[in-house]
């Protein structure tokens, strides 16, 4: 700093009754370390003297709002009687003496607690009553579809169907065939102990074919279009974008969920049938290395191991799983609002909401076939 | 001080996308105080130069110094000093949607570390009620306010730490007549006020001719003419004509 002194805002006490400020009384200055604290505690100071002060501040150099309104806060937000203001700062107090007295609107009162749940319940109602109304539309929409198939959005159907399954190979391949070396590798030395080395073909066919592979296929599609079908649909809110099709006559069911569902309904049990045969590759690969059971051996015994329902049920599985993300995607995607906070948290829900409700469908599907394909 | 070092100096600027040249040796020099109004077709590459004067994007060839500091090698430090002397309202208001009107404004004053709470609380309601946003809607969110309000909240939040350069992309596009009649107020009381310099991107000419010490006009890729709103006028260019010339027309059907 060239001069600390002529910059630095400072309050001088002068005979008892006479303030002085000099310096700088500007943001940049009064951020300087140290100097706002030392100016707080004199007119702190001052604030306690009962007799009338005289205020000078035409010593000044630059004044800037924050300044005049840090005086203007320890003057109880009024004039003083006796003030000297240097006349290119006299428009500064105006304002604030114009501006009057800016309160803030009270705060909404604090949530009783009954009241807090009584929202979480209304909450978790209304997505309840959302989801079905968003289910009805899609079967709406479907029966439109049927009627009029010419007028049907094929080439968004084809577009997602791209985005969520061919472009969802690469990861669900890699992620599948590791998958299938750690599982073969584990029940190979388990079974190994017992001397049941060749049950290994039937744990693995079973619990890939069965659970692993569309369950994985699951969870990796959640993870990726999932979240980017929200995203999509919420930057669509936040640019008005949702608006301007309503406007246009493209209903937002017609033309957004029914063709992401569709692609996923599609897309995922082709993703399954490829997930299994990639993770069979992989533990395939590891019998081999691990117990020295040949290829040949294993692709034998695999339609003995694993009788047809459980290939079936993996699809069906598969396209349910498709069909739940696609519409909690969309779910979440169209309740966003414009802000930034909202989009983050949607598409946290969203991802959080598929992969729980894809577990779920899977338990329930385990149930329903428990004495089928054995 | 009189022979002080320009605040905006603009050097044999060359702006280029791809094989498209937007800028074209392009000088421009604005000294401390002026109003400077900056006028252009549309792709003309007006917002492209304040956002170059900003260091949001840099120049394919030339130099760009704003209060003697060369932008595009300048160091954090002297980057920070930058930011804390200029304040920038944006065309859509980019207003952060997370925060409250009020927060909105006060974060520039909280990122200084120094300002006491109320101190902040105040002052933010002052810019606010400046700028002709009540208190009333300090809590709301941004996606509640009208287009309107955000460019007020976001002239309110350009004017937070009182920069000593303000640039205002379309200031005044969206706003209705008393707005923009109170709007172009504000500035020129605070243009007295705080010595401040003024950079602005606008097709109206209401607040161009009633604000403007002096106007700069962009066309051929480079700045065509830079002078008083009188003298610009006379300067005979087929931009410069239609510009002016359809403005005064115009004025003239609707009033006739």
């Amino acid at each position: 700093m060239p001069n600390p002194d002529s910059t630095t805002p400072v309050l001088d006490i002068k005979d008892g009754s006479l303030v002085a400020a000099r310096g700088d009384w500007q943001v940049h200055a009064l951020t300087q370390p140290g100097v706002i604290k030392t100016l707080q505690a004199k007119l702190r100071a001052l604030s306690r003297q009962t007799d009338p002060l005289r205020w000078d501040l035409s010593d000044i150099g630059t004044l800037d709002h924050i300044g005049a309104q840090l005086l203007w806060n320890a003057w109880g937000k009024t004039r003083p009687e006796q003030l000297t203001v240097a006349p290119q700062h006299r428009d500064f107090f105006q304002r604030l003496a114009s501006a009057g007295a800016l309160a803030l609107p009270p705060k909404p009162p604090r949530r009783r607690m009954f009241n807090a749940i009584y929202d979480k319940g209304r909450e978790a109602l209304n997505h309840v009553t959302g989801f079905i109304t968003l289910l009805g539309q899609l079967v709406l929409d479907f029966l439109r579809m049927m009627q009029v198939p010419q007028r049907a959005p094929w080439k968004e159907i084809s577009a997602n169907i791209y985005h969520v399954g061919y472009q969802a190979l690469g990861i669900t391949a890699l992620v599948g065939f590791l998958i299938g070396v750690v599982l073969s590798f584990l029940s190979a030395q388990q079974l190994h102990t017992f001397g049941g080395d060749i049950y290994l073909v039937n744990i693995l066919g079973m619990s890939i074919i069965r659970e692993l592979g569309p369950l994985l296929a699951a969870i990796l599609v959640a993870g990726r279009s999932g979240s980017a079908i929200t995203a999509q649909l919420g930057v669509m809110r936040v640019t008005e974008e949702l608006d301007a099709m309503l406007v246009m006559g493209l209903p937002h069911g017609f033309r957004l969920v029914l063709p992401r569902v569709l692609a996923l309904l599609v897309a995922m049990p082709l993703l399954v049938i490829w997930t299994d045969a990639i993770a069979l590759l992989g533990g395939m690969v590891a019998a081999q290395l691990q117990l020295g059971l040949s290829p040949t051996y294993f692709l034998q015994q695999l339609p003995n191991a694993v009788p047809l329902p459980n290939y079936l049920i993996g699809l069906g599985k598969g396209a349910v799983f498709g069909g739940l993300i696609a519409m909690v995607a969309c779910y979440f995607g169209l309740r966003i609002e414009p802000n930034t906070e909202s989009l983050g948290h949607g598409t946290t829900t969203s991802v959080v909401t598929a992969i729980t409700i894809v577990i779920v469908a899977d338990a329930v599907f385990a149930i329903i076939f428990s004495g089928v394909g054995f | 001080m009189a022979e002080q070092t320009p605040v905006i100096e603009i050097d044999k600027l060359w702006t280029q996308f791809g094989q498209t040249v937007i800028h074209k040796d392009l000088d421009l020099r604005i000294d401390a105080g002026e109003i400077v109004g900056l006028v252009g077709g549309s792709g003309s590459g007006k917002t492209t130069l304040v956002r170059q004067i900003l260091g949001l994007n840099r120049p394919t060839k030339g130099k760009v110094s704003v209060f003697g500091i060369d932008v595009s090698q300048a160091d954090v430090d002297q980057m920070y000093t930058l930011q804390n002397r200029w304040g920038m309202l944006f065309q859509q208001g980019a207003l952060f949607s997370a925060l409250t009107v009020l927060d909105n404004v006060a974060l520039p004053m909280r990122e200084l570390r120094a300002l006491p709470d109320q101190l902040i609380k105040d002052a933010a309601l002052l810019k606010l009620q400046m700028a002709g946003i009540g208190p009333e809607h300090a809590l709301k969110m941004p996606s509640d306010l009208s287009g309107g309000m955000i460019k007020r909240v976001a002239l309110a939040r350009a004017l937070a730490l009182e920069p000593e350069l303000l640039f205002l992309d379309e200031p005044t596009a969206g706003l209705d007549p008393a707005s923009s009649a109170a709007f172009i107020e504000l500035i020129r009381s605070l243009h007295k006020d705080i010595r401040l310099t003024v950079v602005m991107i606008t097709h109206d000419l209401e607040p161009l001719l009633a604000l403007s010490t002096k106007i700069a006009v962009l066309a051929d890729k480079h700045v065509i003419a830079y002078d008083t709103p009188e003298r610009v006028m006379k300067v005979r260019h087929p931009f410069i004509e239609t510009f002016f010339l359809t403005a005064t027309r115009f004025e003239h059907d609707t009033c006739g």
